[in-house]
């Protein structure tokens, strides 16, 4: 159970890493600053007075905002080779997160789920606690709401015709340029949020961007690089593979999880729902 | 006036073209003053070592065309294999010498060259991307293998502290451990690998490498077995990188888990960028840059990463890329062809 949770905010996560690779061929390592900075923000939301409710609105309007200033600036330059653009994005994790030190300090810092949702859940064979089981709602509603998005409105469909072809929806006429953006803003959102979102469960600490960032390409590279249900069921795998192995043997956990990713790769070398 | 100013700047040309022409022979000549020009003698030692690891990396990035985020696994295992060689465990201590101790240069590049070996097979099937995955998460498995120390060997966390230095030639290791004797010691086993590394580059095998990275299709079609020149390419780059990681244990007399996080990884990916990834020389200016960019900025603020980040960021993004060896080079290129 507490698998499902963990593997269902690693699912938010790797979503937004999975739609920003499947559109513009980046691998995103400021995704781990954008989701550390989520954390951050809601903590200092709090610290001077908000409440839960009002830092989650925050954070996604900030990541956002930073993401959709970012795209355009500094990684447009660099579509044309793939490796100076992994590199940038890299160099940005390190100045967000060196950044957090210097605003936060470098410890953890404590972080409590809302009062409202402070008290556990009688589920019949075990009591639970309400934040964990408000962590799995939140999170598939923002899954299915990526799905909606893409499924149904037109920017979701100019998404999905990049990522199969992006010189063709050029070539029609669409401004895939602005569509980039759009994506990589709200892969940056739900980063942040899912920042929040997991901040209760570990507390906040800087380096929570670095460990985030890794269990996210784990999770995407099992499911399949660009397909976001192949995130989302990754992520509930990877989330078991971490969890499970604590209750005989907890030193396998983190072993495990690279276990797991090195046998996916070597069977299914596209991932489990890669095109390919 | 006119005429003698342009003699003048003739001269420099041919005293610059002179020194183009025997690079190795400048090398030598620059790391012999280097540390009498850089800060102290630590940080000149270090600064080669980590400039062969960026030369390394860069034969299979810059020659080959495949970028690996997982390299510190090399240089990691390179320094472990080195430091586990040094510390003999099982009272093997008590049967070798320690003189004998300089095996573990071997060890740790044998270890490295085995872990190349085996990612590379699992690997370089695969395309760019998922390679650089791919190596990140080897890196990883490495990392915690060596992290959760199932055989009490590598002392998790902590390390491997108060490695002894062997002795060479008969003289004492302590004697060696001055400052800048260590630091020409250090210049010579990495001028010889830059030397053998250079080699390999102009040498047919290097060409096919760089055809590889220009069309791997034609290559193939020609009748190159690619994936094995990968692979082989692939195991040479982990053999300099392990061979850093060993020097790099001698250099500290200790080894931590810090050398096989994927910041390193990260770091020498960095240096290579920042330096160019086109010329053979780049990444060793690179390194130079970063860790001398890395150490003033570290005696202004504990916050060294910010600025150090902002001038790589920006040096990527203003040249998409090339580093700064790769546009000295353009721009004398330039120069020659208005003047021709």
């Amino acid at each position: 159970m507490n698998g499902l949770v963990w593997g269902l905010a690693l699912a938010l996560i790797s979503m937004g890493l999975s739609l920003i690779f499947g559109l513009m061929g980046i691998l995103n390592f400021a995704h781990g600053g954008y989701y550390a900075l989520g954390a951050f923000i809601a903590f200092q939301v709090i610290a001077s007075g908000g409440n839960y409710w009002i830092a989650l609105v925050l954070v996604a309007l900030l990541c956002g905002i930073l993401g959709l200033i970012v795209e355009p600036t500094l990684l447009r330059r660099l579509y044309a080779d793939p490796i100076p653009g992994l590199l940038l994005n890299f160099g940005l994790l390190l100045i967000m997160l060196e950044s957090i030190r210097m605003i936060w300090g470098k410890y953890g810092q404590p972080f409590f789920p809302p009062p409202e949702l402070d008290f556990r859940v009688n589920l019949f064979i075990f009591e639970y606690p309400a934040y964990r089981l408000f962590i799995t709602i939140l999170s598939l509603a923002i899954a299915g709401g990526i799905f909606l998005f893409l499924n149904r409105t037109k920017s979701g469909t100019l998404i999905r015709a990049g990522i199969q072809d992006r010189e063709m929806v050029q070539v029609l006429g669409f401004n895939i340029g602005r569509t980039f953006t759009l994506t990589y803003a709200l892969g940056t959102a739900i980063a942040g949020i899912a920042g929040l979102a997991t901040a209760p469960l570990l507390g906040v600490y800087p380096e929570m961007g670095y460990e985030v960032l890794i269990l996210g390409f784990v999770v995407v590279v099992v499911g399949g690089l660009g397909s976001l249900r192949g995130a989302l069921v990754a992520g509930i795998l990877i989330g078991q593979a971490m969890t499970l192995p604590v209750l005989f043997e907890p030193r396998l956990s983190q072993v495990m999880i690279y276990v797991v990713m090195a046998a996916v790769l070597v069977g299914m070398p596209a991932g489990l729902f890669g095109e390919k | 006036m006119e005429k003698s100013r342009g003699e003048i700047v003739l001269n420099l040309r041919d005293f610059l073209g002179y020194f183009m022409k025997y690079p190795m022979l400048t090398l030598l000549l620059i790391l012999i003053v280097f540390p009498y020009i850089t800060s102290s003698k630590f940080v000149a030692a270090d600064i080669l070592i980590w400039g062969l690891f960026a030369i390394g990396f860069n034969i299979l990035l810059g020659q080959t065309g495949i970028g690996s985020f997982g390299h510190a696994a090399y240089w990691g295992l390179g320094s472990y294999g080195c430091a586990l060689w040094l510390m003999r465990p099982y009272g093997v201590r008590t049967i070798i010498p320690l003189w004998l101790g300089w095996g573990g240069l071997a060890t740790g590049i044998a270890l490295a060259v085995l872990a190349a070996l085996i990612v590379g097979i699992l690997g370089l099937k695969r395309p760019g991307h998922y390679f650089a995955l791919i190596t990140l998460a080897f890196a990883q498995l490495f990392y915690f293998i060596f992290y959760q120390n199932p055989l009490g060997l590598t002392g998790g966390g902590d390390g491997i502290v108060n490695i002894p230095t062997p002795p060479i030639l008969g003289i004492d290791g302590t004697v060696w451990r001055n400052p800048l004797t260590w630091y020409y010691f250090v210049m010579m086993v990495v001028i010889i690998s830059i030397f053998v590394a250079r080699k390999i580059s102009n040498s047919h095998f290097g060409q096919v490498l760089r055809g590889i990275r220009e069309n791997e299709q034609r290559m193939m079609l020609l009748g190159y077995d690619v994936q094995r020149y990968k692979l082989t390419s692939f195991m040479f780059s982990g053999l300099f990188s392990g061979l850093a990681g060993s020097l790099y244990t001698f250099h500290l007399n200790y080894v931590g888990l810090e050398n096989l996080t994927w910041l390193a990884s990260g770091d020498v990916f960095l240096m290579t960028l920042l330096g160019g990834r086109e010329l053979f020389f780049g990444p060793l200016l690179g390194a130079t840059l970063y860790i001398l960019m890395k150490d003033s900025f570290a005696s202004l603020t504990s916050n060294w990463m910010i600025p150090l980040g902002i001038v790589v960021v920006a040096v990527i993004w203003s040249y998409r890329g090339r580093g700064v060896l790769d546009i000295i080079k353009q721009e004398l290129d330039k120069r020659e062809l208005i003047k021709k």
